[in-house]
């Protein structure tokens, strides 16, 4: 029963992809529409900044229409707009400069951070400053570390499945990954001082 | 005193997770909606569907088999003795194999942006990616060879031929042709990465190939111009062509010849611009120029072009030459010289005219019908500008790290957000699918789109 109805998603899926590659913006709606939420979610983690991931989603989805009848395997259309996001998103962050300081700082965010801290780890009263320090210390990264960060933390990408999004070999990708965490203690250090 | 903290995973996860309140805001959808109803989509196959790789490569294989069926039937019924044909795509340095620096574009309009980047494993310099099929294919002289999706910029292959690499590589018919500074010519699959032949010269190789029916033709600084089978890298001919001095930069082929610069920077050495017929190699005719390197020939309207007196040390100007492209007489009554001591490089010739880029940071727009000096531009370059032309725009990389746009007819800079700043000295640009591609000498590719308005973006100075 369950194997039929994962059949019958993906074959839906199969329909949605097919009809819009051939021009159809409902399909194409239809395919973004419960994707949005977690690729701004994504967005938002590398740009730090809700009206930057905005736009970068915006011009992602643009993307993505023009260029998805050249799309040749419809079971890697996640990925591959994972992909477009990652890079608008990068886009964005190099656009508008590395130095900028996060934006989601409104109360009602910093509330939020606080209740979900409270949440993880109630035992440690020092873990919001923490997070707060390490995101201002994500913020000095570049766009290509932030991004790699978030797929791996945010994402919870398996460093596999980075591998083949990128198309770099894993002990590449474990190598870099080693280097972007050591570049967020830097940044920490840095904000710490 | 603040207790060092510990960075542990679950830290980083929490700190770098957006509040799960947050979601995409409700005129984000609409947003989109209203932009991709603005936006044509890319056309389709001609199949109507998209192919797995394996129909793909049965698809190519028969379409190939079919072309060679065509073109012996054709021979034969025809039997002329038409010139060799060459590919015109940007599968090659500077555009194609006439190195004119004509694009297939479009080009980026309206505001521009970084859509990927890139990293490599060692600095890009002069030379232009080449783009075919959707893959973006660079070498670097870090030695290696990287094969990058055009659309993501998501690496597809690398590889390491374990010497420096200093020019452009070619594609064609399913390989990657490239030499590298130990002297050795590498023929690379295209789709794997994996050697397919190797051919050793007799010293190191900065010159990108031109490919004529089959056969790539490619100079070395030894002096020889060697003709080696596409498919497996075998000679076409037991002896090369040798020339008067080293070829130190890419060859060019048009109608049935193959064009060579050569030269050298040792007081002495002899520069010349060769012509060879592609069919017998043999040499049609040469023409002398000023002492120094020869730059990569440029080819347009029956004309080829060239400047000489590269990497020499002089105060002397240095000369644009135009010469029939058949016979090699000389089409100016003199050479275009700046009065200025520097190195003149062909960025383009299009439209009637030739943009000669010198690096006293000024490109200098010349008539190529008569070699009089049409309007200037300054571009603040002073190493190995280069540029692109598609329709009535040029665009110039210049090495104080940006990427200018002219339009041609006006003679205006684009405004706006234009030029448009990079990292790195960008080499050569290749202009395909409303992108610039560019190599970097940090070692990056960059993946320049435009969006919004072309009008207001490109607004007058």
């Amino acid at each position: 029963m369950a194997a039929r109805a994962e059949r019958s998603v993906g074959t839906r899926e199969d329909e949605l992809l097919e009809r819009a590659a051939s021009g159809d913006r409902d399909a194409f709606d239809a395919l973004i529409g419960p994707r949005l939420d977690r690729l701004y979610r994504m967005a938002v983690a590398i740009t730090r900044s809700e009206a930057d991931a905005r736009d970068a989603i915006q011009d992602a989805c643009v993307l993505a229409w023009r260029e998805l009848p050249r799309l040749r395997e419809h079971a890697k259309f996640d990925s591959w707009l994972s992909q477009i996001a990652v890079n608008a998103a990068r886009g964005v962050v190099r656009k508008t400069g590395r130095a900028r300081v996060r934006e989601l700082s409104s109360d009602a965010e910093a509330e939020a951070g606080r209740a979900r801290a409270e949440a993880v780890r109630p035992s440690e009263t020092d873990t919001f400053a923490d997070s707060n320090a390490i995101q201002r210390a994500f913020g000095r990264l570049d766009e290509t570390t932030r991004a790699l960060l978030v797929l791996h933390y945010v994402e919870g990408s398996p460093l596999a499945d980075i591998a083949r999004a990128t198309g770099s070999p894993l002990g590449t990708v474990k190598w870099r990954l080693s280097n972007a965490r050591r570049a967020l203690e830097k940044a920490l250090e840095a904000e710490r001082r | 005193m603040s207790i060092p903290m510990r960075l542990t995973d679950d830290a980083i996860r929490l700190a770098l997770t957006p509040a799960p309140e947050i979601r995409a805001p409700a005129g984000l959808a609409d947003g989109i909606r209203m932009a991709v109803a603005a936006t044509p989509q890319r056309r389709r196959s001609i199949l109507g569907f998209a192919p797995s790789p394996w129909t793909r490569i049965a698809l190519r294989l028969a379409l190939v088999g079919l072309l060679v069926f065509a073109l012996v039937g054709l021979l034969l019924v025809v039997g002329s003795k038409h010139p060799p044909s060459t590919l015109p795509t940007t599968n090659t340095y500077h555009g194609g194999p006439e190195r004119n620096g004509v694009m297939p574009g479009p080009g980026p309009t309206g505001v521009p942006s970084v859509e990927w980047h890139h990293d490599l494993q060692g600095p890009i310099g002069a030379w232009s990616p080449a783009v075919v099929e959707g893959v973006v294919f660079v070498a670097d002289q870090g030695g290696f060879i990287t094969a990058i999706d055009e659309l993501t910029g998501r690496q597809l292959w690398q590889k390491n031929v374990g010497a420096p690499i200093n020019s452009g590589l070619t594609v064609a018919s399913g390989v990657v042709i490239v030499g590298d500074d130990a002297g050795l010519i590498h023929g690379i699959e295209v789709t794997t990465g994996g050697e397919r032949w190797l051919y050793r010269a007799r010293a190191a190789v900065h010159s990108a190939a031109a490919i004529v029916d089959g056969v790539a033709w490619i100079g070395s600084l030894d002096g020889a111009l060697y003709a080696l089978d596409v498919q497996s890298g075998t000679p076409r001919w037991p002896v090369p062509a040798i020339s008067a001095g080293p070829i130190s930069r890419a060859i060019a082929a048009s109608g049935g010849f193959i064009y060579v610069g050569s030269g050298g920077a040792t007081p002495g050495d002899v520069a010349t611009l060769q012509a060879y017929d592609a069919s017998t190699g043999l040499l049609r005719w040469a023409e002398p120029l000023e002492p120094g390197n020869t730059s990569t020939p440029s080819v347009s309207s029956g004309r080829v072009f060239v400047t000489g007196g590269l990497d020499a040390t002089s105060t002397l100007a240095h000369d644009l030459y135009a010469f029939d492209a058949s016979t090699g007489e000389t089409a100016w009554p003199a050479p275009f010289h700046a009065r200025t001591g520097k190195s003149l490089l062909i960025g383009a010739v299009a439209d009637g005219l030739v943009f000669v880029e010198s690096t006293d940071g000024t490109m200098y727009v010349v008539d190529a019908a008569t070699g009089s000096l049409d309007w200037t531009a300054e571009i603040h370059s002073t190493q190995a500008p280069s540029a692109g032309v598609v329709g009535g725009t040029i665009y110039v990389t210049s090495d104080d790290r940006k990427v200018h746009a002219f339009d041609i007819p006006s003679h205006q800079e684009w405004g706006g957000s234009w030029p448009f700043a990079i990292d790195g000295a960008p080499g050569s640009p290749t202009i395909v699918d409303g992108r610039i591609i560019i190599g970097t000498s940090y070692g990056q590719v960059i993946s320049i789109t435009g969006a919004g308005s072309s009008s207001s973006a490109a607004s007058s100075p």
